[in-house]
């Protein structure tokens, strides 16, 4: 895993620069986010679709702290997901029905959970985590299914109510509210994510993916780090899930069903790890391929779905965005250079 | 030039008008079913009965142009149901839908129907509660879990197997419908022995088959969802010699569903179970659909309740277009024709609740048998206009 961001090394400055350059924005950061908003005014343009690829694109970022800056697969992360999910779902049914201060309530859940995983398996490594990870998901899909006098079972929460956003902005058929609500969050999160990956933990979580062993010579803790990491990515990803139950007013089982921990690494592997966009990206290509698939051959789309993401994975390694980047690097240099 | 531009337009006009005066309107219909996964039978089905049904009766009722959307709610997944009845209701602007199925893509569609006036067929979800309660523009041809959990008991009792054994699927439906069967035990004075919830995903009956055998019952009902399960069971049970031994195996027609009863083979001889309907049922309707079903989808495609729910839907649609012949489409004045309608289904007569759209028909008491070296069920008692409640 050495795709990721320009190590330290080819930087020749000095550490406050390196940070400074790494927080500067770049040009093609600011035309993704305003090409994302400018779809509200494509005509014809399914909005509802638009709000689940942009929820989809923050859950994968969160992912993306842990498998892409920490190095740490995560075959569970539905787990915080689906708390969040569950957590405005509940909040909506019981009374709690403002949308903003139940979405912060959901995210404090997931992270409280997300820091308990991580002291979980701050010790294990390797396939051993997959493994927890996937235990986690299935205990806690288990429970939500069987609990039908809290959760309703297999259908789903019912009675949800959720207010205006701000009191002015109903979440109507059409979709309107559900897509700024989306964006506006995701990309506040998604800015409070790339403050962070950019700060000096986040180089300490890319040194102890790296090689954790050197970390700890150099005197930085790594395992506490791994809890944080856990915490952070599950807050997001409970936003994300908090999200989705408030956008659709719906909330069931498959939003924590082992599935979607699946499909969510996949939207990552696709996009990219390591990039903080590869999460959106892998999400816009995914999601929204799944939706014309499906509605073109509502049959067989499930094997032009795997027939594709073979060929994704076997022309693009690393994933689509990484590999265009050192597309475009070498294309880049070999101006300069011109070898052959 | 410039006159010749104006006279074209004036003849383009002159054309557009005239089309518009003759043009037929047409209707969107939404087809809102599984097509994939381990659900996609229903979707199929669903496709098969809408084919056959507009071959034989042509695509045009009322005068109206149909035209069908179908998308793929993926099985009981509400989150997937609302986004597609978002999507065809407010890009695709249908003004009809067949489905969702399952009670939850029921439940979570029904907001946005409500709120877009489209009236919406029910046809693969049985709780109860979920049609007129949720949504002013829904009807439901599929059935009611009480009418399939209830008919049995009062039979048994009536054939003198009192003792009765009650094994459920650990999930909703399946405590739905131990809750009414139990309650329609009681009523008709049975007794029960003993009841038990088996798990949903890999279950090992042999130690729920030692109980059953322990408690010592006349009989069995049983309530499994469709597929793996509702065909282990069986199975078990008639591998465990019980069946041989005299205990009668009951159940809710899932257990010897036509799509599946091969798969559960010799064992499903003398099962008794409740059901709506049975390709066997004694019908010349029943025969021509039957014919024409099997002439579009082929003899291995054997028709279940997903078909006859979709075929009684179009069979309603093609009446409520009837009846708006020459007008403009109106959802509401069709979801108001069809309360209180009634018509001739391939299943028996059925009728639409007048006060919330839900279905009122005829429950069948089964046996399987073989006919001609098929495994079928043989209608052997009726149960008249059986209420969803």
């Amino acid at each position: 895993m050495s795709v990721m961001e320009p190590a330290p090394a080819a930087v020749s400055q000095s550490g406050h620069d390196y940070f400074a350059t790494l927080a500067r924005w770049k040009i093609w950061e600011i035309l993704f986010w305003a090409a994302l908003a400018g779809c509200y005014f494509v005509p014809e343009m399914d909005r509802m679709l638009m709000s689940r690829v942009i929820i989809w694109g923050l859950f994968a970022m969160s992912l993306d702290i842990l498998l892409g800056y920490r190095g740490i697969p995560s075959l569970g992360h539905a787990v915080f997901f689906g708390t969040g999910a569950y957590v405005a779902g509940f909040c909506g049914k019981y009374g709690w029905s403002e949308p903003i201060s139940a979405l912060f309530f959901a995210m404090a859940v997931a992270a409280a959970l997300g820091w308990l995983t991580g002291k979980l398996v701050q010790r294990v490594a390797g396939v051993g985590l997959l493994m927890v990870t996937l235990g986690l998901n299935l205990i806690l899909f288990d429970f939500v299914l069987r609990s039908t006098d809290l959760t309703g079972g297999d259908d789903g929460l019912q009675g949800i109510v959720i207010a205006p956003v701000l009191n002015m902005f109903r979440f109507d058929i059409y979709g309107r509210t559900a897509f700024w609500y989306a964006l506006v969050v995701s990309f506040i999160l998604f800015i409070a994510t790339r403050i962070l990956v950019n700060s000096p933990f986040g180089l300490a979580l890319i040194g102890a993916r790296e090689n954790p062993r050197r970390m700890i010579t150099l005197g930085a803790p790594v395992e506490g780090d791994v809890s944080r990491a856990f915490m952070i990515a599950a807050a997001i990803a409970g936003a994300a899930g908090a999200l989705l139950t408030q956008t659709t007013q719906t909330v069931a089982p498959p939003t924590l069903s082992f599935q979607r921990s699946a499909d969510v690494l996949v939207i990552l592997i696709i996009g990219g790890a390591g990039r903080l966009y590869g999460g959106f990206i892998g999400a816009i290509v995914f999601i929204l391929l799944q939706d014309y698939l499906s509605s073109i051959s509502p049959v067989y789309w499930y094997f032009w779905i795997g027939l594709l993401l073979v060929v994704i994975v076997s022309f693009f390694r690393k994933g689509l965005l990484p590999s265009l980047d050192a597309l475009l690097q070498r294309f880049i240099k070999r101006k300069p250079d011109a070898p052959s | 030039m410039k006159t010749a531009l104006s006279i074209l337009t004036a003849a383009t006009l002159a054309t557009v008008s005239a089309q518009g005066a003759l043009a037929q309107e047409t209707v969107k219909i939404g087809v809102l079913q599984s097509y994939s996964g381990m659900t996609s039978l229903g979707g199929q089905q669903t496709d098969f009965a809408i084919k056959t049904f507009m071959q034989k009766y042509g695509e045009t009722p009322g005068g109206f142009k149909l035209q069908l959307i179908r998308r793929d709610t993926t099985g009981p997944n509400p989150e997937v149901a609302k986004r597609l009845v978002g999507e065809v209701v407010t890009r695709e602007k249908v003004q009809l839908l067949i489905g969702p199925d399952f009670t939850p893509n029921t439940l979570a569609a029904a907001p946005i129907l409500t709120e877009a006036k489209v009236p919406s067929f029910v046809t693969g979800a049985a709780t109860t509660g979920i049609v007129g309660e949720k949504s002013p523009y829904s009807t439901r041809t599929f059935f009611a879990t009480p009418q399939l959990c209830k008919p049995l008991a009062p039979y048994a009792v009536k054939q003198g197997w009192t003792k009765i054994f009650v094994v459920v699927a650990d999930f909703a439906p399946g405590h739905e419908c131990e809750k009414f069967f139990v309650e329609a035990l009681k009523e008709a004075n049975g007794t029960l022995v003993g009841n038990l919830r088996t798990p949903l995903s890999n279950p090992e009956y042999s130690g729920y088959i030692q109980r059953i055998r322990d408690a010592k019952p006349d009989g069995v009902f049983i309530f499994m969802p469709l597929g793996e399960l509702s065909i282990g069971i069986v199975r078990a049970i008639n591998d465990s010699g019980l069946k041989a031994s005299g205990l009668k195996i009951m159940g809710t027609g899932d257990i010897t569903d036509e799509g599946y009863i091969d798969a559960v083979g010799e064992a499903a001889v003398g099962v008794i179970t409740s059901g709506i309907y049975s390709t066997q049922h004694d019908s010349a309707l029943n025969k021509e659909f039957v014919k024409s079903y099997t002439a579009v989808a082929g003899e291995k495609n054997r028709i279940g309740w997903s078909a006859v729910s979709a075929w009684d839907a179009m069979r309603l649609t093609y009446d409520a277009l009837d009846a708006q012949k020459g007008q403009k489409f109106d959802g509401e004045k069709f979801a108001a024709f069809l309360r209180g309608h009634k018509i001739e289904s391939p299943r028996g007569p059925i009728t639409i609740d007048k006060s919330n759209g839900d279905i009122i028909q005829n429950v069948y008491i089964r046996r399987a048998e073989r006919v001609n070296g098929v495994l079928q069920n043989i209608e052997i008692e009726t149960f008249k206009d059986v209420s969803f409640k």
